[in-house]
């Protein structure tokens, strides 16, 4: 578990972080979403023990990420993916991981096997020999996630995992990371894709130098924005609102063509009482549908407060 | 302090910088360089007789203190690289998100460029002792070479020049982006020395107290710049200052 309190960093007169709070789970999928300079980096920087917080605490595991005896122990546990991939373009793709797996106590046989595995997942055996410096972007950012895996971290920490990846790629990468989750392990992510933050992530915090919301997708969602359901019937007319507006749990009711759009609280609840009146009223209901309103609306909504 | 991971930075470093032809060539070329000349000096005296050992000795003296640049110069040449090549791959993050500790990272990038250079320098001198030998052996009828003063200089300011040139380079490639500004900003640091070191042995060479001075300040330099660098070896300078 990671659990950072009022954590705050400056640099010089400018601080990028303050005051933030949050806990994150063993096992969730967890999303840092926010605008360029939000501090998204330097908290993800600051919860793997790379820079200290000028105030406030974080620990990894109980481990205190401001204790430099600390910092071996938090990193054979996490795995980083920086912003940029950061490989050694001379040497091969192979050497590379190679080199990183001894920094973390691997050893031949078993890390041949790790790296010969976690390439071919990847679909990138077929070039191990060949120097970094050949690769496209998107190999070169595959490599850096294979480099952030080798040692089996519990925590992993991916700075927009899926920049520069084809969708092919990057349907590969999202898969992998739910593949992770479901082994257990705890992935951070920090994302300018709010479609991939949507899919994958159990609760996102969006950042603006503080914490300006911390909830499931859903949940903010919910927060944000009423529910709204749309049902689809044969034929409609306007007979039919006042009778649906004198129901307690609509907010609202508008008639568009055929189409009736009604806020409500819980359309898991709500949506069978309205469907029966509307049977009973005579009313032929094609099929209902949400409204869903994107991560992207609610986020926009946040920063732009 | 993990000597296996002390050890992988080495390795590392090593076969990038075997990669990297113009840092690996220009290694190669200044001790073969200084050594040739050394050589081909030696021969002359000695093919152009009447030779005295007076003057061999004074050849042999002087080429020996130029030796001595091999192994601050390589290891300023490798020194500024190794740095400026993890700034230019930003490839510092990732290593730092290792359990690798700063000393340890210090560690590493000190000793890929001072073992090649004490390497290079050792066999520069083994060079140079086996053929002025072999040149001069037949006129003076013994072994000139080794002298206490080149064994001296050979295990004691070799080493100490090495070090000197390597955390010159660490500190000053911290600054610097470019790898031929770092390795140019660091030659020019380690500049006086040199002066210190040739003038000072042309001049006085033989007596002992100035080769005590010269050690001293020799080694007050190596602490100096080792602090300097270490401070800078930091994870906090390496992410935010190092630019």
């Amino acid at each position: 578990m990671i659990v950072a309190s009022s954590l705050t960093r400056s640099f010089g007169s400018f601080t990028a972080v303050e005051d933030l709070s949050l806990e994150i789970e063993q096992g969730e999928i967890f999303g840092f979403l926010g605008p360029n300079g939000a501090g998204k980096t330097t908290t993800m920087r600051m919860l793997t023990g790379l820079i200290s917080p000028t105030k406030g605490t974080a620990k990894v595991d109980e481990l205190d990420v401001s204790l430099l005896k600390n910092i071996p122990k938090i990193h054979r546990n996490v795995g980083v993916l920086p912003e940029v991939p950061g490989l050694y373009e001379n040497l091969s793709a192979y050497r590379n991981l190679d080199f990183y797996g001894r920094l973390y106590g691997l050893r031949d046989p078993k890390l041949r096997e790790r790296i010969m595995s976690l390439m071919k997942t990847f679909e990138l055996w077929e070039r191990h020999a060949e120097a970094v410096q050949t690769f496209s972007k998107g190999m070169k950012q595959k490599i850096a996630i294979i480099r952030c895996l080798l040692h089996d971290p519990e925590y992993l920490f991916l700075d927009e995992p899926v920049s520069g990846l084809d969708p092919e790629a990057s349907k590969t990468v999202r898969d992998f990371i739910l593949d992770l989750k479901k082994n257990g392990k705890t992935v951070i992510l920090s994302t300018h894709n709010l479609d991939d933050a949507d899919r994958l992530c159990d609760r996102v915090a969006v950042i603006r130098k503080n914490l300006l919301a911390l909830d499931t997708p859903l949940n903010l969602r919910t927060r944000m924005f009423k529910r709204t359901v749309v049902f689809h019937l044969k034929e409609a007319d306007d007979a039919i609102l006042q009778e649906l507006r004198a129901l307690p749990f609509v907010q609202s009711v508008e008639r568009a063509g055929n189409k009736l759009v009604l806020d409500v609280n819980t359309p898991e609840d709500d949506n069978p009482e309205i469907l029966e009146l509307l049977v009973r009223k005579g009313y032929k209901v094609q099929f209902v549908g949400e409204v869903r309103h994107t991560l992207e609306e609610v986020y926009l909504k946040l920063v732009t407060k | 302090m993990n000597w296996s991971i002390v050890e992988q930075v080495f390795l590392k470093d090593l076969q990038e910088l075997s990669k990297n032809r113009y840092v690996f060539y220009s290694m190669l070329l200044l001790p073969v360089l200084l050594v040739s000349i050394t050589i081909i000096n030696i021969y002359s005296a000695v093919s152009s007789p009447p030779v005295s050992l007076v003057e061999i000795s004074f050849l042999i003296s002087t080429f020996s203190e130029i030796i001595i640049l091999i192994p601050a110069i390589v290891s300023v040449l490798i020194g500024s690289t190794s740095v400026v090549i993890e700034k230019n791959n930003k490839s510092l993050e990732p290593l730092l998100a290792t359990p690798i500790t700063d000393t340890e990272l210090l560690m590493g990038k000190a000793l890929a460029p001072f073992i090649p250079a004490i390497i290079l320098g050792f066999v520069a001198y083994g060079a140079v002792i086996s053929s002025v030998d072999f040149l001069t052996y037949p006129v003076f009828g013994t072994y000139l070479l080794p002298t206490t003063m080149m064994l001296y200089q050979m295990f004691v300011m070799a080493p100490l020049v090495g070090l000197f040139g390597t955390f010159v380079a660490l500190f000053i490639s911290t600054k610097i982006k470019d790898v031929r500004a770092a390795q140019q900003v660091s030659t020019l640091a380690i500049m006086p020395l040199f002066f210190v070191l040739v003038l000072g042995s042309l001049t006085l060479a033989s007596t002992s107290d100035l080769l005590l001075v010269l050690t001293v300040i020799l080694v007050g330099a190596v602490i100096g710049f080792a602090r300097l660098t270490i401070r800078q070896f930091n994870r906090e300078s390496i992410l935010i200052s190092w630019k």
